[in-house]
């Protein structure tokens, strides 16, 4: 760095710290390291990190930023899976943390205004008392924030019957690229113009940076029952879940996890599922009590036909929790297991997921690479997760390659390339195996409508002009730096 | 040119153009160059009347050829269709697998699934199974230059790149034509029926259906009128100033469990009048109030408004007082799960020509006071004219909407001067 830049750089950090105070500016070395990653396996060092405490604040950011030009990257609690909060291009990580309080709950009208940097489930513990819950919950919800969850429109087990982030945010305020401040949508259930709401929701930050949402309430059920049940085989397990499905049976959630994630969950928390079995699936229903009941003898009903080895009903809210503890840690049980592990995520039809668990189990035997297979098995939205060894030479550049291949195969079965991660910096050489030139330039000019500068989080979700496959491959790679944890 | 094709009296300067797939509609498209060519795209015409008056248009560019269910994967619950064909041919279709899609817009013989998207047109099935932008999962557009592009994707998870179709719900089709459709489906509930609660007083109306949103009753549908609508709808409610009609559905005991729930809430109003339709009765009355879009006179007005479910109760009450006071009548029927109004207004008293003006900018200023939004949904042509039908948006959003507009269709080949982007002018 030249001694002008170095001098231009103090007098961009002075600027910031009047405009957030001195404490929320980070220009250490060893707390930028902090900031260099998130939960994927990109790195990128910022210039400096921001905590801004309200929408006044990001606006000033955002102008000094723009006369700079120097990027933008909001960032929550950076448990993305896809390098969306990676300051890959250097520049200003705008940490959204401090942004935490509830602002208001309505509970007639079934709404509360929150701020981007509430953590998921703080907002359903905040609205239980009032019989009250936010519906999308993310495995990661202890950790993850709302204005997070926005940015990829994040999903979770109990997204099959209420829906992703995107069904469930009614408005937010907004600070676009040029400081302004404004709301798309508010507290009403529709409106008038094009949906911005909607199209911000899920653009990875690159549209604008969020500083208030509305999000819906949903009343808590008067029921619910969760099942355990365990095949001999995952493929067994797949068949009964394409029959639930096939019967017009759309429950709470509708998990599967095979025999490495039962055998993880098991040594990590004790969840109580049985360890002899090719794979269980973890079915909740929720609403009234006789919906409830007439619902799951069904589900029983359709399950028996594919010879499960055990049906086993939560008989209370402390078994139930156990079993879900099961699910919801079995990814940092993994580590049980191997070394490392690298998640895929694809969604396919449902009624492939036979075939496409088949063809994944053909890699994992071919390769030498066990994959541990964790799907939100309702909505098709599979989790594959390669085990591995870092150190082991050859290692990442093979699972990088199975990882590929995984998602080639569900774009070909008829899937997509991410059912709740988003894109990020870790697939966006991988969109044109979905999207043509013309839909990605449809897409492209989005972001110029928006803002002409590419100042927020760019270089994500489009490719990079390298194409696909090997190069995307190398490009992460390259970014996996010594001693990366992937 | 057929009589769907007169918009506010304007006809096409050409005559229409029907495609028969994608491809003829991207050639349709890219081949109109000349610049300062209006195209109209067009579905059923049932909502065409909406947005300002054009000065004119050249092509109307007619999906109705549009029409099949392309595919139809029942054991997922998903289907995708072309933009053309009518919600009734596609609600029949699905019926035979016992699905359904949850979009109940008015006349679904002729409206179809683009033209009702584009139009964010309403329906009643909010309640329990959310917007109907909610069931889109993928979707296909011909851009105004003729380029065919899409997002999203047959299954019912994906983030995958932007979510395109968003801005072409409720886009009246100025950012493109939607050419193709991925939805998610809906198992038909094994049993329906409605309860009709009659209630004396507004009061009643509103406190009755809080009780509903704060009960475990998930009904499909919920919706409350006012006198003059059930007269109007000819609903056999007698003595009532104010009726509910609530649809609910599913398997049996959780119908029974429901109804059950319901009647004893209707218990506590004792002088309300209370009715139950099974199945076939209950799809009866809802076509009815479903179909009923405005009275057929040239002068009748249509607004909807959006709100919150608890600022209808100050909506309804200020809207009544004003029109009791200009000595008019109202029909009004409100979604409260949904925080939705509708409202009816079969002619004005003419007493001077800027009578309208003046009650439809008073009505604005009611929902302005209520914190709420108003859209004409019909309008008189003249009425029109120097008058924004499409309320109020707050200035970034609409500088967003209009650099959104100008980026998808810089020439406004499609639709110009009629959606809330276009400046009269242009």
């Amino acid at each position: 760095m030249s001694q002008s830049q170095s001098l231009k750089m103090k007098d961009l950090i002075s600027e910031l710290k009047r405009i957030v105070g001195d404490d929320y500016v980070l220009d250490d070395q060893a707390d930028l390291l902090v900031y260099e990653y998130d939960g994927s396996i990109d790195r990128g060092n910022p210039v400096v990190v921001v905590l801004p405490n309200t929408a006044k604040e990001i606006s000033q950011v955002l102008k000094l930023a723009r006369l700079n030009s120097l990027p933008v990257v909001a960032r929550g609690a950076g448990t993305g899976l896809s390098g969306g909060a990676i300051a890959e291009h250097g520049g200003i990580v705008l940490s959204m943390t401090r942004m935490n309080q509830i602002l208001e709950v309505n509970r007639s009208d079934r709404y509360a205004i929150v701020e981007p940097g509430v953590v998921n489930l703080d907002l359903s513990t905040h609205v239980a008392s009032e019989g009250l819950y936010y519906a999308p919950d993310p495995s990661s919800q202890r950790a993850c924030t709302i204005g997070g969850n926005i940015a990829e429109n994040s999903g979770g087990p109990h997204c099959l019957a209420y829906g992703v982030t995107t069904n469930h945010v009614l408005g937010m305020e907004v600070v676009l690229a040029d400081g302004s401040i404004t709301w798309f949508g508010d507290n009403e259930r529709d409106g008038i113009g094009y949906d911005l709401r909607g199209i911000t929701i899920g653009s990875e930050g690159t549209l604008a940076i969020v500083t208030k949402i509305s999000v819906r309430l949903l009343r808590l059920p008067e029921h619910v029952k969760t099942m355990l049940m365990s095949f001999e085989t995952i493929e067994d397990a797949s068949a009964a879940v394409t029959g639930i499905i096939g019967a017009g049976m759309v429950p709470a959630a509708l998990e599967m996890m095979d025999h490495f994630c039962i055998k993880a969950a098991e040594e990590a928390v004790g969840a109580g599922y049985p360890e002899g079995a090719g794979a269980v699936l973890l079915v909740e229903l929720d609403g009234l009590l006789e919906s409830v009941e007439e619902e799951s003898e069904e589900i029983e009903a359709i399950c028996r036909e594919f010879s499960p080895l055990e049906i086993r009903v939560a008989t209370d809210s402390l078994e139930r929790e156990k079993l879900w503890s099961g699910r919801k840690g079995v990814l940092g049980a993994l580590g049980r297991l191997a070394p490392n592990y690298y998640l895929v995520d694809g969604t396919i039809p449902r009624t492939k997921l036979v075939d496409v668990l088949k063809k994944i189990n053909e890699i994992s035997e071919r390769s030498g690479y066990p994959i541990a297979n964790l799907l939100h098995a309702g909505d098709g939205n599979l989790h594959p997760s390669i085990l591995f060894d870092e150190r082991k030479p050859g290692d990442v550049e093979n699972i990088l390659a199975i990882g590929a291949e995984i998602l080639r195969i569900c774009v070909d079965s008829g899937g997509v390339l991410s059912g709740e991660h988003g894109i990020g910096l870790e697939k966006q050489d991988q969109m044109p195996l979905m999207f043509s030139e013309e839909d990605m330039a449809t897409m492209s000019l989005l972001k110029l409508a928006f803002e002409t500068e590419d100042l927020l989080n760019p270089g994500k979700v489009f490719p990079t002009g390298a194409g696909c496959g090997d190069i995307s491959q190398a490009r992460a790679i390259a970014r996996v730096g010594p001693g990366a944890y992937i | 040119m057929e009589k769907k094709h007169l918009i506010d009296g304007i006809q096409p300067s050409q005559g229409p153009i029907y495609p028969e797939d994608t491809i003829e509609l991207s050639s349709a498209l890219s081949d109109i160059t000349e610049p300062g060519k209006v195209v109209v795209p067009v579905g059923g015409a049932t909502r065409l009347q909406i947005g300002a008056k054009m000065p004119h248009y050249d092509y109307a560019l007619d999906l109705s050829n549009m029409n099949h269910l392309v595919a139809h994967n029942s054991a997922d619950l998903t289907c995708i269709v072309q933009s053309g064909i009518t919600l009734h041919s596609l609600q029949n279709q699905l019926r035979e697998q016992e699905q359904f899609l949850a979009v109940d817009a008015a006349f679904p013989e002729e409206a179809t699934i683009g033209g009702t998207l584009a139009s964010n047109a309403p329906g009643y099935l909010r309640w329990q199974l959310a917007h109907m932008r909610d069931m889109v999962i993928g979707m296909q557009v011909v851009l105004p230059s003729g380029t065919v592009t899409k997002s999203g994707g047959p299954v019912v998870k994906n983030v995958a790149g932007y979510d395109m179709a968003r801005l072409h719900i409720g886009g009246y089709g100025t950012l493109g034509v939607i050419s193709e459709i991925s939805f998610k489906l809906t198992p038909l509930p094994p049993r329906q029926g409605s309860l009709l609660v009659g209630f004396q007083s507004e009061n009643e109306l509103h406190n009755f259906s809080e009780k509903v949103f704060d009960s475990y009753v998930m009904p499909l549908a919920l919706t409350g009128m006012n006198e003059h609508l059930i007269k109007t709808l000819q609903i056999d409610a007698p003595r009532c100033r104010y009726l509910m009609v609530i649809r609910i559905g599913g398997r049996q005991m959780a119908f029974d469990r429901q109804l059950n729930i319901m009647n004893k809430m209707v218990e506590q109003y004792q002088d309300s009048h209370t009715d139950f339709l099974e199945q076939n009765a209950s799809d009866r009355l809802w076509e009815k109030i479903r179909d009923f879009k405005g009275y057929g006179s040239i002068s009748s007005i249509t607004g909807r408004v959006f709100s919150t479910p608890t600022r209808l109760r100050g909506l309804l009450r200020d809207m009544a007082n004003y029109f009791e006071e200009i000595g008019s009548t109202l029909a009004v029927s409100i979604q409260p799960g949904f925080g939705t109004m509708e409202f009816y207004i079969e002619s004005l008293l003419e007493e001077d020509k800027t009578r309208p003006t003046q009650v439809i900018e008073q009505i604005h200023n009611i929902a302005r006071q209520n914190q709420s939004h108003i859209n004409y949904e019909k309008l008189q042509p003249d009425l029109k004219i120097g008058f924004n039908m499409w309320g109020q948006i707050n200035e970034g959003s609409l500088g967003i909407m209009r650099s959104l507009r100008d980026t998808y269709d810089p020439d406004k080949k499609l639709n110009r001067g009629r959606y809330l982007t276009d400046k009269e002018d242009s």
